[in-house]
């Protein structure tokens, strides 16, 4: 059983590869976060070594020891693997933590029949570190397959892209997510229907919120400032403005979560006054998306959809981001524009 | 204090060079640095040109706008270093204790070499003299019992002067002349002392010592030696360099990466040539940086073997630049490399793999046909693009001031 | 599980394993050490990944079982008690190890056996068996030579050709080449080659250290590994994947110098010449002179830096062929220096910048090859 959900393409190719024993000597695989990735990498490193009859059979040792992380030829790398001794977080996957691999991938395998080798986050790897991965993918050892996986392939290195089988990882449907929450009994189905439509089709995430509060929890504390700012005057948005700007240099994807969230949250809005309530992402806030509805105008609607998006695009060219989210803030419509 | 210490200062030392080549350019106002709408500064001026106020250092826009009828000249430096090499061949042979100064300036322990020529003051008339007839260019010589007073001196009789502080009289030699004149008293130092109303070094040299340090920290006893004209520092003969570098400024600030690196390149490729001149391999490069605002970096990587190669040179630098250049916004002002950590060239050769032997007869080739034919003579295409940026010059690109352009 | 045994010998065999623990790993459960009930014995095994050490240690087992606990806190644990009686049990819902001995207490959280990667048994293979003193000296005197750092795998480990009664091990790291010929107290089936890791090597020589048995050795080139069984101890190594260089063609064939010169005086004259060369390249020049009818011939080691100062020593030397000048890595001649048993060692060059070939004097099953430095005379 393979355990990724959808990514049909991604798997009848892998599936292909592995009956006719063509196995490439490198993948990458290519996706949002929280879309599948590691779990496509672990279902091949599976295959690889399964010991049953029909791999990845899933229940064999093999099969367990790959999915609890405790196989002795399965090796993921990532910012926070390999522990260095003083703990300290990592900015980069480092060219010592490449040595480790090539090392090892010159070994036969321990236990199992595959060396497999996942680089979590490859576009994490100083160039120090791709260019030293890139002499390995160029000779590569019987035997062994690298799986490089990354959220955004355009800054790799193009020589390190060019020996690797590219795959891409796309998002679900919600239905489909919803369908998986169901069947494993994750959550009660209400449940279920709100993690769908967040996820935006990242199983991971839905199953991750699913087994931590706290994720949802935090979305709550995300909405009520949403709420309280639109309605607040400029002194607190600009509040708001810099204390995301600071919150941007320490962290941007947390940044980028909120204005992520806004952005659900304004086309809701845009969806509820177009009567097309069912489509929303947040279906537990119908209420609320409602009554706000009444207070903006479609065209006011539509534009600050704009502005949030263009405030992300910025961000991720590196603009000022004080400056920025200034002007996103000065651009929250105000209310009575119906 | 029984030694005898020379210091001999060429005149105006890069423009006197010129009007040697050019006597046209003699008695004129003349500016080594640059065009005058250039961005670089007056690398010398003549007396001529300083009459009109114009001093090395100051922007060579400004000094076009004081003196427009000034005649400015792009400079040289290797005519001027090889100028230097002849000015220190000519002080080695009069007494082997030199201590050179930058190009046009150097110490010369005078103690017992007088009596071959008969005095102190004859020894430095024919050193004046040789200098004048091999160089065509005028020296200063002060001569004093040590290091600071000779200098006062020499700086004193300029230009074309000899100036001689009998031995015991460097204090009352000392004692009229503004503070400003004491080497190692900078502007600020001068106003501190103006405020305390010390004007002259007569009057610093009676300030208690206690005083001093408490207002200039371990410098105030410098100050208080200097003053009472005290300076037993030796001169001592340099040792073999320790580390040779490049850097050039830009004619307009840059982030472009491609030219950042062709420079990179170019410089290296010099750095690297003098390094396998001299029989030298370096285990440490450093990279320069300076911003538009001025700000300016330094990075350096030890290498796990030393190299004289002008790839491994390059590589190193384009890595430290990276680096640094990561989130950084301004745009770049100056860029120059360096090596250090010089050993003795011998290479270890391989038995296996022989890709470093090979880029190493390279190099070796390189550098014979640009003995032969000039710098520019054979290159690597990253640095072709250079060709657009910077005038070509005998030996090599010119690239900006020369001052800074070594 | 439930055992007791001796402190000493607990001691001992989780140093015998310690070193196969892994340091850093993206496995934690290769920082454990296995202690298993094994018949009458104590099984003791660590490995990390690369290779695998089993040890034995005599018990009295009340209760099969098998756990795995952080190995440096077990053995600094174990290390800290008196020479006694050690009780160990297992709690096997909680995987707490309980530690008794003499007064003191200790229990440790484990981790489950099962999790531990399995010791790969290695059959199937070609078997031999060899004296332990003349593996100890094969090991120490090409183990050094090989390289550390990963740019070329095989050359991080040492190539290790059985045939017929021979063993050939070589290591070089692209400066240097070191072969030793030993024989094998069991003829191989058929002529094998593989590359075993220098570590594991390095490690295997340290166990032998106190061994008077001779090493039995079984190969298995397809699974890529061998085994080496030790008194009650096991050392399994991964073998390095990938084809070693042919190195017979980097022996000089012929040389025009050769100077015989007593080891301890050449070992002598190049650790004082490197001192000098530390602050540069290492380089130390010899300049080989061969003797007139009255005189000796000699080797003037000497070494120079630009901070430090210069030194020159001489040495007596029987030298037949012309005089040479050849410059050498100090620390290469050392290295190989050190290792040498014999009272005298051959020194043989051809020009500056050609290998010598250094080899002990009345024996000719080891020959080592060294690289110069070309520097200027």
């Amino acid at each position: 059983m393979w355990q990724v959900v959808g990514q049909s393409r991604a798997v009848t190719l892998l599936q292909r590869n592995l009956e006719r024993g063509s196995i490439a000597h490198a993948y990458l695989l290519v996706g949002p976060p929280h879309v599948g990735k590691m779990t496509l990498a672990l279902d091949l490193a599976r295959a690889l070594n399964c010991q049953g009859a029909e791999p990845p059979c899933g229940s064999c040792d093999a099969c367990q020891k790959i999915a609890g992380g405790k196989h002795a030829d399965v090796q993921i790398t990532g910012l926070d693997s390999g522990g260095n001794g003083n703990n300290k977080p990592r900015a980069e996957i480092s060219i010592d933590q490449v040595r480790e691999m090539q090392h090892s991938s010159n070994l036969p395998p321990f236990e199992g029949r595959h060396k497999v080798f996942v680089i979590d986050g490859a576009e994490l790897m100083s160039n120090e570190a791709a260019n030293c991965l890139l002499k390995t993918l160029e000779e590569p050892s019987e035997g062994v397959i690298f799986i490089l996986l990354t959220s955004n392939d355009s800054v790799l290195p193009a020589t390190v892209v060019s020996r690797c089988q590219r795959l891409e990882l796309h998002p679900l449907a919600t239905s489909q997510v919803e369908t998986v929450l169901n069947e494993r009994r994750l959550v009660e189905p209400p449940k279920a229907e709100l993690l769908a439509r967040l996820c935006h089709g990242r199983l991971g995430w839905a199953m991750l919120a699913a087994a931590d509060d706290n994720l949802l929890q935090q979305r709550a504390e995300l909405i009520g400032r949403l709420l309280d700012i639109t309605s607040g005057d400029n002194g607190e948005r600009f509040d708001y403005a810099s204390r995301l700007a600071a919150q941007f240099s320490q962290n941007r994807g947390s940044v980028q979560e909120v204005l992520d969230l806004w952005l659900d949250w304004w086309r809701d809005l845009l969806l509820v006054k177009l009567g097309s309530g069912d489509t929303i992402t947040n279906v537990d806030q119908k209420a609320a998306l409602v009554d706000m509805g009444r207070g903006y105008s479609l065209a006011q609607i539509r534009s600050f959809i704009n502005s949030i998006q263009a405030a992300g695009e910025q961000l991720r060219q590196n603009a000022n981001p004080r400056l920025v989210l200034e002007v996103l803030m000065l651009n929250i419509p105000g209310r009575g524009g119906v | 204090m029984s030694g005898r210490i020379m210091h001999i200062d060429l005149d105006a030392f890069f423009v006197s060079v010129e009007q040697a080549e050019n006597p046209r350019l003699k008695d004129k106002p003349v500016v080594v640095g640059g065009r005058p709408e250039g961005r670089g500064v007056v690398a010398a001026a003549s007396y001529e040109a300083r009459a009109y106020g114009l001093h090395a250092g100051m922007p060579l826009v400004k000094a076009s706008r004081l003196c427009p009828q000034a005649i400015f000249i792009q400079g040289s430096f290797p005519k001027y270093r090889d100028a230097s090499a002849k000015f220190m061949s000519i002080l080695a042979d009069f007494s082997p204790y030199l201590e050179p100064m930058g190009l046009d300036e150097a110490y010369l322990d005078a103690t017992g070499f007088e009596s071959i020529h008969g005095s102190h003051y004859q020894m430095a008339a024919k050193i004046k003299q040789r200098i004048k007839g091999e160089l065509g260019i005028t020296a200063s010589i002060g001569i004093a019992g040590g290091k600071v007073v000779a200098k006062v001196a020499s700086e004193m009789s300029k230009p074309d002067g000899l100036l001689e502080v009998a031995p015991g009289e460097e204090r009352s030699f000392l004692a009229p002349l503004p503070i400003a004149r004491l080497p190692g008293i900078g502007k600020k130092t001068e106003q501190k002392l103006n405020g305390l109303g010390i004007d002259t070094i007569g009057k610093l040299s009676t300030l208690p010592l206690k005083a001093l340090k408490s207002h200039f920290g371990a410098s105030g006893e410098v100050l208080h030696r200097f003053a009472r004209g005290i300076d037993d520092r030796e001169v001592e003969p340099p040792a073999a360099a320790k580390s040779t570098s490049r850097e050039t400024t830009f004619s307009r600030d840059t982030k472009d990466r491609s030219l950042l690196k062709a420079t990179l390149r170019y410089l290296g490729e010099r750095v690297g040539a003098d390094l396998r001149r001299r029989e030298k391999r370096a285990r440490c490069v450093t990279l320069k940086l300076r911003y538009a605002d001025f700000t300016t970096i330094t990075r350096r990587q030890t290498l796990s073997q030393t190299t004289d190669s002008d790839q491994t040179i390059f590589d190193t630098g384009v890595a430290l630049l990276n680096k640094a250049l990561t989130g950084e916004k301004q745009p770049v002002r100056l860029i120059g490399i360096g090596v250090s950590e010089l050993v003795e060239a011998g290479r270890q050769l391989e038995m296996l793999d022989t890709s470093t032997q090979r880029q190493e007869s390279l190099n070796k080739a390189i550098d014979r046909i640009r003995r032969k034919y000039g710098f520019t003579a054979i290159q690597t295409g990253r640095t072709l693009r250079l060709k657009d940026i910077f005038p070509e010059g005998g030996d090599g690109y010119t690239l900006q001031t020369p001052s800074l352009s070594r | 599980m439930k055992l007791s045994c001796l402190q000493e010998n607990l001691d001992r065999g989780l140093s015998v394993v310690g070193r196969a623990v892994a340091v850093r790993t993206t496995l934690p459960i290769t920082n454990n050490v296995l202690l298993a009930t094994d018949q009458s014995r104590l099984k003791l095994a660590a490995t990390n990944l690369e290779m695998a050490v089993s040890c034995w240690i005599g018990a009295k087992v009340e209760e099969e079982g098998a756990i795995t606990v952080p190995a440096r806190l077990l053995s600094e644990f174990i290390g800290s008690l008196p020479a006694e009686k050690v009780d160990i049990s297992l709690s096997p819902q909680t995987k707490t190890v309980g530690l008794k001995c003499a007064r003191f207490e200790a229990r440790i959280s484990g981790v489950d056996a099962k999790d531990f990667p399995p010791i790969p048994k290695v059959e199937g293979g070609v078997t031999t068996k060899v004296e332990v003193e003349a593996l100890r000296q094969g090991i120490a005197r090409v183990v050094f030579a090989a390289a550390t750092e990963e740019s070329r795998p095989v050359l991080t480990g040492v190539d290790a050709v059985f045939e017929g009664d021979l063993l050939t091990l070589a290591a070089a790291d692209g400066f240097r080449l070191a072969v030793y010929k030993l024989p094998l107290a069991k003829a191989v089936s058929k002529k094998t080659e593989v590359i075993i890791p220098a570590r594991a090597l390095g490690e295997l020589n340290r166990l032998i250290a106190e061994q008077e048995e001779a090493v039995e050795i079984m190969v298995n080139p397809d699974k890529g590994q061998a085994l080496f069984s030790l008194k009650n101890v096991e050392l399994v190594s991964q073998l390095i994947q990938g084809t070693f260089p042919n190195y017979s063609q980097l022996i000089p064939k012929s040389s025009t110098t050769k100077a015989v010169i007593s080891v301890g005086d050449f070992l002598r004259a190049t650790k004082t010449a490197s001192i000098f060369a530390r602050d540069g390249s290492g380089i130390v020049r010899l300049v080989v002179t061969p003797g007139g009818e009255m005189t000796p011939g000699k080797v003037v080691v000497s070494a120079r830096s630009e901070e430090v100062g210069d030194d020159v020593g001489e040495i007596d030397a029987m030298v037949e062929g012309e005089e040479a000048k050849i410059a050498f890595n100090g620390k290469y001649l050392t290295d190989v220096l050190s290792v040498l048993g014999e009272a005298q060692v051959s020194l043989e060059t051809t020009n500056p910048s050609s290998p010598g070939v250094l080899k002990p004097v009345g024996v000719d099953n080891y020959l080592h090859v060294v690289m110069p430095m070309f520097v200027q005379w």
